[in-house]
């Protein structure tokens, strides 16, 4: 059954968005990552015009992250200043994302921009995790400790120094606020929520224990992607509320398949899994990025002023 | 055997010259295309006769159907190595062209209009090519733009023929794809006759987004504000509804 998106101007399969969206929401619910760095390129790939795939996986992320936040605010597992500052800077970076979008759509350039950020990201992320998985199925039974995280870096010796209560911590407030600029970026210009990039920054760089971590960056992903669908409804036009909804309706029920069945496989199998998705994702797009197309020329309909 | 007769009586008439105008008189299956949710397309039967004058003489005629889509302004951009990566340079604009465009006729175009005339009359595939700029870039963005809409099935140049009944009638059917632009398209009936355009019958086939889908398309870009909380709205009661209902079950 076809279905028409009334914003993207395209006529799609129902189910085929659908199982999309169920797809991505038992890989989410398995890996308890987010989603939108494989569902956005997934709707590139099924002709959903890059600008509105963008802009509409914000928006679908809102609905994910926002179910998954409710679960760790009842365990109270959320660190409310820092979520703060963090969605401060994620509002200031996000902004800045929908601008240079703006710009690079009127150009011509913004499948270029897009397509690149997820070559870039979903190769350094797909590799670190294949890479990290392998050698901890090798080393399963040479039982290493895992290194201690330092306390004192660089970051501690930064002004403008705040006390977290919940997370037991006296640090300055500029890394978690550039770090929450980083991911607005990147949820503007790439439609994730940035997840796989804030929680290891959160770990590594901020030194949060990990307990809090996943609830406060869905926090602060609740916001910015909430403000980024405004943004990108208001200034490009392009969130498709039909299509949010399908891939909603597919994502929840996936992921609640998907925690299930995580329960059931081993983590490192799993994150080797997710890592071979995630590198053939991007292998796909390097191609086209790379390859000499088929059709050397491209149209795109001016916006109307 | 009758229409044969009348076929051959035509083909030794069509040599007589005009003295009166023929015209002719066009009719559609539709005026309105309604893009619901389920829209996956519209067949558009073009219908019509051909009135004779008062001349007692009778013309051969041959009849050509166009359907425009309505007109935008594109940029058409071309794909060029730049460090190993293949990226979109060269924009070149192409103002006023139809989003659709869909051409038919009784016999092959090239055989009943004088080149001249379509020129002339703007009619086929060189409408598309008139204009003063001759440079070798844009000639080659328009063929660009030309083979992209074609393959994409938005402009067809190659349809099965008008059928013709009875020497005057005529039919025709134009699909329109699913993914259409929103406006009014435009329909023309062009009646030829000794290789020139005698004359034209022209109609509005209106085509809009109707229910739900205008309801969106209207509020995204007429209040957009609105329309982004809207969808945040939406998709925050979803994902409160999700999780609500999957603690039930467990």
């Amino acid at each position: 059954m076809q279905v028409y998106l009334p914003i993207a101007e395209v006529s799609v399969n129902i189910f085929l968005v659908i199982g999309l969206g169920a797809l991505v929401g038992i890989l989410s619910g398995m890996f308890g990552v987010g989603g939108g760095f494989l569902m956005t390129p997934l709707l590139f790939f099924i002709g959903i015009p890059p600008a509105v795939a963008v802009a509409t996986e914000a928006n679908q992320i809102v609905a994910s992250s926002f179910s998954g936040a409710l679960a760790h605010f009842k365990r109270r597992a959320v660190d409310l200043k820092m979520g703060l500052i963090l969605l401060l800077g994620g509002l200031l970076g996000a902004s800045v994302g929908v601008y240079i979008f703006k710009i690079l759509k009127e150009i011509g350039q913004v499948e270029l921009l897009v397509t690149l950020c997820y070559v870039v990201f979903l190769g350094i992320i797909g590799s670190l995790m294949f890479f990290e998985s392998l050698s901890a199925i090798t080393k399963r039974n040479s039982q290493t400790k895992p290194s201690k995280i330092k306390r004192h870096t660089w970051v501690h010796r930064l002004p403008l120094k705040m006390r977290f209560r919940t997370s037991n911590l006296y640090i300055s407030a500029i890394p978690p606020f550039f770090i929450g600029v980083l991911v607005g970026i990147l949820a503007a210009v790439m439609g994730v929520g940035g997840g796989f990039i804030m929680v290891p920054a959160m770990i590594y760089i901020i030194g949060m224990p990990t307990k809090v971590v996943i609830g406060t960056s869905l926090f602060q992903i609740i916001f910015v992607t909430a403000f980024t669908t405004i943004m990108h409804a208001t200034q490009n036009y392009t969130v498709d509320a039909m299509l949010a909804i399908l891939l909603i309706l597919g994502g929840v029920v996936g992921a609640q398949v998907g925690v299930r069945l995580g329960v059931k496989l081993r983590a490192e199998q799993l994150r080797i899994l997710l890592s071979i998705i995630v590198l053939s994702v991007c292998f796909k797009l390097a191609l086209d990025l790379l390859l000499t197309p088929n059709e050397y020329f491209s149209i795109m309909v001016d916006v109307k002023k | 055997m009758k229409s044969f007769l009348t076929l051959l009586f035509l083909l030794t008439a069509s040599v007589a010259t005009v003295q009166a105008k023929d015209t002719v008189i066009g009719g559609l299956s539709t005026r309105n295309v309604s893009i619901n949710t389920t829209f996956t397309g519209s067949d558009i039967l073009i219908f019509g006769t051909i009135k004779r004058g008062d001349s007692e003489e009778i013309v051969l005629s041959d009849i050509i159907i166009e359907v425009f889509g309505p007109k935008t302004n594109i940029t058409v951009r071309r794909k060029k190595k730049i460090f190993g990566i293949w990226v979109n340079s060269d924009p070149i604009k192409i103002n006023n062209s139809p989003s659709f465009y869909s051409i038919v006729s009784t016999n092959k175009i090239d055989d009943i209009l004088k080149k001249s005339e379509q020129l002339k009359s703007k009619i086929g595939r060189t409408q598309f090519f008139e204009s003063k700029n001759s440079d070798s870039n844009y000639i080659e963005a328009i063929t660009a733009k030309l083979r992209i809409k074609n393959k994409d099935g938005y402009y067809s140049f190659n349809n099965p023929p008008v059928k013709v009944k009875e020497t005057s009638l005529f039919s025709a059917s134009i699909s329109l794809p699913a993914n259409l632009t929103e406006g009014d398209y435009k329909t023309k009936i062009h009646l030829i006759q000794k290789g020139e355009v005698t004359n034209t019958s022209i109609d509005t086939i209106r085509v809009r987004k109707v229910g739900l889908e205008r309801w969106l398309y209207k509020t995204a870009h007429n209040s957009p504000l609105f329309y982004g909380i809207f969808s945040v709205l939406l998709a925050l009661f979803s994902g409160w509804g999700a999780s609500t209902i999957f603690r039930r079950f467990q």
